[in-house]
């Protein structure tokens, strides 16, 4: 692209990334998920500077971390992929992937012509990591050295820790209330996620904006890892 | 009356000749019936002109048969703009669909919403455009434009005369922003006016900082004070808020005007990111060296009032060059890290002369999508090479 091309378009790209381990199909979670996602693309894909400036991408992650679907503006897709079921819960894959995935799109991004603001994730999951060392690579990703560090705001429902879930996100942690229904409280999770998303889009000064609880959920406090 | 011919000689050698002998031998004409510049006619010999052939159009009187008329074509009603919006790319998403078709285009319910704000004219030989424009973020909010232009000259009888202008873009964080960008820049320009007008002899550049220095700290001062009832000022008490309710970004320039020679100074004094341009050779240059740019956008930025302290450069601008104070809203797409973008190179091109006001706007109207902030542009041509 010469310089000529570059317009320097502005873009926020976010970042879902959900649990498919078995517990969260046992928990009613991944429908709610797979229910709420649609509603999430309609509601970028309907605003007109939403729609102009975030892009998002989903990633999965249970035994591996996979992208269900790479960065993309909502309003040239027609349909949001959905989550399957499958096994062990290994945080290590989703952030190992969640770098290599970034510095991959902040650099086509830019090459692209686009200037790009801090990626933010929205980290969800409903249990506590089956392995022990996913810290390194929770910090190589997360460290503020790492110039694209991304923004995290976690999200736990279910059987995942206030411990965890605080150690997870950099800017905010919820944990869902334990007499809370997991699949209800994922369905509030994805509104104030979606919520976040135009807000944060839709700023004058285009940055992550943290949402408030979602119903039935409680902040934990941030902790280092 | 008819005469009889001479015999012997053409018709139009009688007029020749008589054309030939001069003047001397004509009657003097008649300036009652005569033309002076036509000669006279022999009436022995004149000839008419052939006669013309009746024009086949036909004639509409009221005897004659009119064909049907063609049925007549109604205009379209005429509230398209009558210039056309310029537009980087695909536009955005926001202005493809005309205003009164969404609910995307709120106004203000507290007034002032400020769409278009626009001031073009001359001081001696510094000629200035500037115009603010809400954003379509405040557009689709129903909150009022949060960027905001002052600009003045000094009026001085035996001193050197200025002009001063300010562009502020006040804080989305900060509650009272719309009023603090336009009262700011009213009030710091005002002070380095009065001061400006009080000097007998050319400043010098530590001079010019110090004015706005102490402007700065002055309006800073008085910024904080208010009367709710006043035009434009926020409803609630001056007392209740503090600095931060008040954020707003500051860029202020002093440039002499009708100063002899190729080149006069300039001083350049900042607060917060809103960025600076000169316009030489047709490219885009900071003032100020490049910053290195960064992986990432970056938004955090000082304001004015609790950030009273100043950026100052001091450098000079050469006649038919020009100087561009811009918020964000359109300097973020005008260059990047040093690299041109499309905007700019637009704007390089528009803007290499003075313009006339519907075209400065509809300039600084570009549509671009993600530019969806407020936009405010100063341009200062010095001493441009128009024609007069």
């Amino acid at each position: 692209m010469s310089d000529v091309e570059r317009t320097g378009l502005q873009v926020l790209p976010f970042y879902i990334v959900c649990d498919e381990s078995a517990s969260m199909d046992a928990n009613g979670g991944l429908a709610e998920v797979n229910k709420g996602l649609p509603e999430l693309h309609a509601a970028i894909a309907s605003d007109p500077l939403v729609s102009d400036k975030c892009r998002v991408a989903v990633i999965a992650f249970s035994d591996t971390a996979e992208v269900l679907m790479p960065l993309s503006k909502m309003n040239e897709i027609s349909d949001m992929p959905a989550m399957e079921s499958r096994g062990m819960t290994l945080y290590s894959s989703a952030f190992k992937l969640l770098k290599s995935q970034i510095e991959k799109d902040v650099a086509q991004l830019k090459a692209d012509g686009f200037q790009v603001h801090r990626p933010a994730v929205f980290f969800i999951s409903d249990g506590e990591p089956t392995e022990n060392d996913w810290e390194t690579s929770y910090r190589e990703l997360t460290d503020p050295s790492n110039p694209l560090h991304p923004n995290v705001v976690s999200f736990g429902v279910a059987g995942a820790t206030a411990a965890t879930i605080g150690k997870i996100g950099t800017v905010q942690a919820f944990l869902a209330e334990q007499n809370v229904d997991p699949g209800k409280a994922l369905k509030e999770i994805l509104r104030s996620l979606t919520n976040s998303i135009v807000s944060s889009s839709s700023s004058s000064e285009p940055a992550l904006v943290v949402p408030p609880p979602p119903p039935g959920t409680v902040v934990v406090p941030l902790q280092t890892v | 009356m008819n005469q009889p011919e001479p015999e012997g000689q053409p018709e139009l050698d009688v007029l020749s000749a008589s054309t030939q002998d001069g003047a001397a031998k004509m009657s003097p004409p008649d300036p009652a019936t005569e033309s002076p510049s036509v000669p006279p006619i022999d009436p022995r010999t004149y000839l008419p002109p052939p006669l013309q052939e009746p024009p086949t159009t036909p004639t509409f009187e009221a005897t004659q048969p009119v064909a049907e008329p063609e049925p007549e074509v109604v205009p379209e009603p005429k509230t398209r703009m009558i210039v056309t919006q310029p537009k980087i790319g695909d536009g955005s998403a926001f202005s493809k669909a005309d205003w009164w078709k969404t609910d995307w285009w709120l106004l203000d319910g507290r007034g002032l919403s400020n769409d278009i704000v626009c001031d073009i004219g001359r001081v001696a030989d510094i000629f200035v455009a500037a115009a603010s424009q809400r954003g379509n973020k405040h557009r689709i909010t129903a909150t009022a434009c949060q960027d905001a232009f002052y600009t003045r000259s000094t009026a001085c009888e035996s001193g050197p005369n200025f002009m001063v202008a300010a562009i502020g873009d006040g804080l989305s964080s900060a509650e009272h922003a719309s009023y603090s960008s336009r009262r700011a820049t009213q009030l710091v320009v005002d002070q380095i006016v009065r001061k400006l007008e009080q000097v007998t002899a050319f400043p010098t550049s530590a001079e010019v900082e110090s004015i706005i220095d102490t402007a700065i700290t002055t309006a800073a001062r008085e910024i904080l004070d208010w009367r709710p009832i006043d035009f434009g000022t926020p409803t609630t008490s001056a007392f209740t808020d503090q600095p931060n309710s008040l954020g707003t970004t500051l860029t202020i320039a002093v440039l002499p005007a009708s100063i002899e020679g190729e080149s006069r100074p300039f001083t350049v004094a900042t607060i917060g990111d809103s960025p600076t341009f000169l316009l030489r050779e047709g490219r885009w240059q900071r003032p100020t060296p490049h910053e290195e740019p960064t992986e990432l956008v970056t938004t955090k930025t000082d304001a004015f009032p609790a950030t009273a302290s100043t950026n100052i450069i001091h450098s000079r601008i050469n006649n038919g060059e020009a100087l561009l104070l811009t918020t964000d809203g359109l300097g973020n797409f005008i260059e990047n890290g040093g690299q041109p973008l499309a905007l700019g190179t637009f704007l390089a091109e528009q803007w290499i002369q003075p313009v006339d006001m519907i075209s400065f706007v509809n300039h600084v109207n570009v549509d671009l999508a993600t530019a969806d902030d407020d936009r405010a542009a100063i341009m200062i041509w010095v001493s441009p090479s128009v024609e007069q």
